[in-house]
């Protein structure tokens, strides 16, 4: 026994109900902030309540990195509403140190000296990337010290390893979003680009943070 | 020669169905999978995925990222369970014609994408030429598929056969 014709229009649409329903249910399912891009606003350069971002996933030993820092910065003084937020994204298989120099400056995030420590480690990268290997940490110590930081917490809180958690969930943020190389940067999370031009750059600025 | 021919027609004539009913079900569950895989995650991450490719303006990204996994899931499972095969061929067919299209231009501009991005956040990644491979086959079964007038365990085999006169 076959089923009328009338009810064919009828199955389509329950199937596609079904359908909907199924995302609904997969959607709830997933846990509250898998894919989220999170703000971590101690790590913000430049206007907070600026709408458009830019979202740059970088490793201090990465020498592409280094090259763009000055740029980034200087384009940040030049657009007011800029908005830059860093993200770590260490090549921990070739970039051995990086792991600890981005838990460092988690470390003195705590204190509120992300970006001021974050500048620190991409000028002073010279000194802290080329003494020997397990000695850099002292380097990490002293430039806490530099900026004023209490020594003992941030010495605490680097020895701890309690940031590498963060650095790593930073890393997972980026490769959900197909980055597999630094510097790479995100224009309001949705685009990608790994130019590391200058006159790119502004275009980019222009494009997002023009008056 | 003949005897050959022969024999691999009646082969056919006894599998034929039980193939084309697999890759009816495996098609249709890869492009559920594929939908479902991009529905699962922020429509930010597909967007992302689309603008890796540089073929559209980015203001157009969002709205193609919305669209395009639930035409994935829908069409894809009306083709899994056999409903309206042949309406249902239409769409799949231009998807993977227009995944063809996409993934081909960026071999050919060589933009050194290494994840076609096809299935979201999973672990299932495939290089852009084994993505554009995929899909010419998807294009050649459906077609194959859209050909048949029957097809086994599907829903439309539940319903009254369409008359000429409606």
């Amino acid at each position: 026994m076959k089923l009328p014709r009338k009810y064919y229009l009828v199955v389509g649409i329950l199937i596609v109900l079904i359908d909907v329903a199924t995302c609904l249910i997969g959607r709830s399912l997933v846990p509250p902030g898998k894919y989220l891009l999170r703000p971590e606003p101690w790590k913000t350069r430049g206007d907070p309540s600026s709408q458009s971002f830019l979202v740059e996933f970088m490793d201090y030993q990465c020498p592409f990195c280094q090259h763009i820092h000055p740029i980034l910065k200087k384009l940040m003084k030049e657009y007011p509403k800029a908005k830059l937020i860093y993200k770590h994204y260490p090549i921990d298989s070739i970039h051995k140190r990086a792991v600890k120099a981005a838990e460092a400056a988690e470390c003195a995030g705590d204190q509120g000296k992300f970006l001021e420590y974050h500048d620190l480690l991409f000028a002073k990268s010279d000194e802290w990337m080329k003494v020997e290997y397990g000695h850099y940490i002292y380097n990490f110590y002293h430039y806490a010290r530099d900026l004023g930081l209490d020594e003992a917490a941030f010495k605490a809180c680097l020895d701890s390893g309690a940031k590498e958690k963060i650095v790593f969930e930073n890393k997972a943020e980026g490769q959900a979003r197909y980055v597999n190389m630094v510097p790479t940067l995100l224009i309001n999370g949705t685009r990608v680009i790994t130019t590391t031009d200058e006159n790119n750059f502004r275009k980019v600025f222009n494009e997002l943070f023009h008056n | 020669m003949n005897y050959f021919i022969t024999k691999v027609k009646v082969i056919w004539g006894l599998w034929k169905r039980p193939i084309l009913f697999l890759l009816r079900v495996s098609i249709g569950a890869l492009f559920v999978f594929s939908g479902y895989t991009k529905l699962m995650q922020p429509k930010e991450i597909f967007e992302i995925s689309i603008n890796m490719y540089q073929l559209i303006p980015a203001s157009l990204a969002p709205f193609v990222a919305s669209v395009l996994p639930w035409i994935e899931f829908v069409f894809g499972s009306f083709f899994l369970l056999g409903y309206n095969i042949e309406m249902s061929s239409i769409p799949l067919v231009c998807l993977a014609v227009l995944f063809q299209i996409v993934l081909g231009q960026s071999l050919l501009r060589q933009l050194g994408l290494d994840d076609c991005g096809c299935y979201g956040h999973t672990n299932v990644h495939l290089t852009i030429y084994q993505s554009f491979c995929l899909d010419t086959a998807l294009v050649l079964l459906i077609t194959l598929l859209f050909s048949e007038d029957h097809h086994a365990l599907a829903l439309d085999n539940l319903f009254e056969t369409k008359t000429k006169h409606g």
